[in-house]
């Protein structure tokens, strides 16, 4: 089975928000789209959905034109919605009805993820000293990232085939991002698709094999991500030293990326400038009397994704705020 | 339109219906409202004291305090076999001693009648406190005047006064009937219906109604027909226009449309809309007809058929009722569907008000077309305005049910302005189902009524905004 999206484009007026997008997922494993905020990402994502209509091209599952609404997916939205006033229980048994998932089913499956998510306080609470049954929870009485718990619930009470996470950490306190970091790893391990959206580069990272880099609806970087890396070559070098280097830095012609209080991120050519800049210090250190150079960190490596991706949209970022206004405009 | 367009809708019905009734303020207002019901019956009958076909049982006398009764015939009834002892039928009064009072007219000096004889009688019951009068006269504001008159200090029991006057009045209608010496058929007749009709007569010698219209009661029964529905649509729209504006707003939206089509949502949540309605205004009438029988067990009066014209629903034959339900519910599907409309254009529940304004607008321009319509039906039901209101899909929802109710004008009318409800139903679902594709992922600048055109028109030619 593969997962393939051909030439997909959406205009709003005169606006391409969407612009010949393409992507293709041969086995299971996760995708990320990203860019900037207005990039088209939730446009393609509501696409691929079917929740809006394109203006052209294909979303294709296993060869054919995909049918969300007969698939089996789960879907984390980036704006989270819950009915605020109405127990969270009914909504859920109300989600999988939605998703073909019948009650008592669906009631075990609640009872899995609200243990796996440690939700129980709120959907089973204990009896009280009277043997009576609190009244349900409202989604209003949970807190942001308990309301968040609850939506990841509902994009996997049908056991999707096919999920896709927008901005799933985002809002979470370390320790719940870990949860879900979990159980989004326990869903790769099952061989689903996922496609994720995120501003958290180094999540991407660590979960993602392929990317789509998305500007003002056009792509600029796609790709497997570990050879994108490989392209860039390693040029980032971080000297950590105890003294004082910017001159050498500076007489060795290299511009520097980044000060940090006690380390220095330096862009170079390749491993062979490194190299003579290491070798630099070291002799610094040793024939110039009364200058004492320790160095503590020498690290040469390849662009990680957060710099990738600055490189690539990072100019436009204002430009895209602005895109994103217009678009919702 | 599909079929797929429309699966889902009845989880979305379930869903939507379940949640509306375990809402707590909804809850409280039906209950405000099925207790009304319930107790509006004997309160009200309580209030007006309406005693008309009390039973003997009910006054519930076991020992009589009477003992002697003066009967002052002015009228002379008596004479003429009017029984003014009738009371000394019943078993409770049978051991009371009658003395007839001889009346004979006095005129004074100044022309006025001589109430001498009264007076000499009142003084005499006065000192007999188990003693009444029965006084026979005529009153020139409420004609025939039967008076069971007792002294102020009496012994007698103000509940056997009532009984006597009420099996005084009683023979008296029967006295009337008799002394024209008519037959029992004929006294019957006098009991039947009757409605005047002007007749004009046509080439072919047939004779057609001149003008056929309806009578001020019946004109009352179709405006609080048209009342009780204006209810119906305001609540059931409103319902459904919150329920599809909080979805959107609170982003629901997103997750539902992964399942559904923004059509079956939007059918599920009008239909839950119009059975939650209808239920609730089915309970309240049930438990109004209940209370009124449990009411007449009491009291042994039928408090709503002696406030209701005698005869008005002789007309509510089964294809008129199955006409006048589906009226109601094609109408209230069609502002359900309008509702829906409005509540897609909310971008936030504060936009609520304002996006409702073409919902307000439709309602009011409907009820008022209706409630013209049937005030002309007073006059006659061949009017233009009565023709229009009936076949203008905004009014007929309003009109409609009630004319069907009181079986007013040809039947052809009805049935057709049924049909023109229900093709319109049909396209509005049409076009609906366009028209929310669009509206319910907009979250762009809000929407004035005349960006609504605008995406008629992009709806109609299959684009999105």
């Amino acid at each position: 089975m593969s997962f393939e999206v051909r030439n997909l484009v959406k205009s709003y007026g005169d606006k391409v928000v969407v612009d010949h997008l393409n992507l293709k997922m041969d086995r299971p494993g996760v995708y990320a789209l990203l860019g900037t905020n207005g990039a088209g990402k939730t446009t393609s994502i509501r696409m691929i959905l079917g929740m809006l209509q394109k203006d052209s091209g294909d979303v294709l599952f296993d060869g054919k034109e995909m049918q969300p609404k007969q698939m089996n997916i789960g879907y984390l939205a980036e704006e989270r919605g819950l009915y605020p006033k109405y127990p969270i229980i009914d909504q859920l048994l109300y989600f999988a009805r939605l998703k073909g998932v019948k009650r008592s089913e669906a009631m075990k499956r609640i009872k899995h993820w609200s243990t796996r998510l440690e939700l129980d306080e709120y959907l089973f609470p204990p009896k009280n000293s009277k043997g009576k049954a609190p009244k349900p929870k409202l989604a209003d009485q949970l807190s942001k990232g308990n309301q968040q718990k609850v939506q990841l619930m509902a994009a996997l009470i049908s056991d999707p085939e096919f999920l896709i996470l927008d901005e799933p950490m985002s809002g979470l306190d370390p320790v719940n991002t870990d949860l879900f970091k979990e159980v989004i790893r326990e869903e790769i391990a099952k061989d689903k698709y996922v496609i994720m959206s995120s501003h958290q580069m180094p999540t991407v990272e660590e979960f993602c094999t392929d990317i789509t880099i998305l500007d003002h609806g056009k792509t600029v970087l796609q790709g497997n991500l570990d050879e994108i890396k490989k392209s860039y070559g390693r040029v980032n070098l971080f000297v950590k030293c105890e003294g004082e280097i910017e001159d050498l830095i500076a007489a060795a012609g290299l511009p520097i990326v980044e000060k940090l209080p006690s380390e220095y991120h330096i862009r170079v050519t390749g491993e062979e400038q490194a190299m003579q800049f290491l070798r630099t210090l070291i002799d610094t250190n040793n024939s110039v009397i009364g200058r004492k150079i320790t160095i503590i960190r020498f690290e040469l490596r390849e662009p990680s994704l957060h710099e990738i991706f600055v490189e690539k949209v990072g100019g436009n970022t204002v430009a895209e705020e602005e895109g994103a206004n217009n678009e919702k405009e | 339109m599909k079929k797929s367009e429309f699966r889902g809708w009845t989880d979305v019905f379930r869903f939507t219906l379940v949640e509306t009734w375990k809402n707590r303020s909804f809850l409280i207002f039906m209950i405000i409202m099925w207790v009304i019901c319930f107790f509006a019956v004997p309160v009200l009958s309580l209030l007006t004291g309406d005693k008309k076909g009390k039973g003997d049982e009910e006054y519930n006398i076991e020992n009589a305090t009477l003992q002697k009764v003066y009967i002052l015939d002015e009228l002379g009834f008596t004479d003429a076999g009017f029984r003014s002892d009738i009371f000394k039928e019943k078993e409770v009064f049978k051991d009371v001693e009658v003395e007839r009072v001889l009346y004979v007219a006095i005129l004074n000096l100044e022309g006025e009648k001589d109430e001498k004889t009264y007076k000499d009688l009142c003084e005499k019951v006065n000192k007999e406190p188990n003693s009444a009068i029965i006084h026979i006269y005529a009153d020139l504001t409420s004609g025939v005047a039967f008076d069971v008159v007792t002294a102020i200090e009496s012994k007698v029991k103000d509940k056997e006064c009532d009984y006597i006057g009420s099996l005084l009045v009683k023979e008296f209608d029967e006295f009337k009937y008799k002394i024209t010496e008519m037959g029992e058929e004929q006294i019957a007749a006098l009991d039947y219906k009757y409605e005047v009709v002007s007749l004009m007569e046509q080439d072919d010698g047939t004779f057609i109604s001149e003008k056929p219209h309806i009578s001020e009661a019946k004109y009352w029964v179709v405006y609080a027909i048209l009342f009780v529905i204006m209810m119906i649509v305001t609540t059931s729209s409103s319902q459904v226009a919150t329920a599809v504006a909080m979805d959107k707003s609170t982003k629901v939206m997103e997750y539902l449309l992964t399942s559904i089509r923004p059509m079956a949502l939007v059918f599920g949540k009008v239909v839950a809309s119009v059975v939650s309605t209808v239920l609730q205004l089915s309970v309240s009438l049930i438990l109004a007809f209940v209370s009124n029988i449990l009411t007449k067990q009491f009291t042994g009066s039928d408090y709503l058929k002696t406030k209701l014209p005698e005869g008005i629903l002789s007309n509510l034959t089964l294809p008129n009722l199955l006409i006048a339900l589906v009226g109601v519910a094609c109408g209230v599907m069609f502002y359900g569907f309008v509702a829906g409309l409005c509540g897609a254009m909310v971008r936030k529940m504060e936009e609520m008000q304002e996006s409702m304004s073409l919902l307000v607008i439709l309602t009011i321009i409907g009820a008022y077309l209706g409630m013209f319509a049937s005030m002309t039906m007073q006059k006659s039901l061949t009017n233009p305005l009565f023709y229009a209101a009936m076949f203008i899909p905004l009014s007929a929802p309003f009109l409609l049910p009630g004319v069907c109710v009181i079986g007013a004008g040809p039947l052809w009318i009805r049935l057709a302005s049924l049909a023109i409800l229900i093709v319109l139903d049909v396209i509005i679902l049409f076009v609906s189902a366009r028209v929310y594709e669009i509206l319910i992922m907009y979250n762009g600048n809000k929407i004035k009524l005349k960006d609504l055109g605008k995406f008629l028109k992009q709806a109609k030619g299959g684009k999105t905004a």
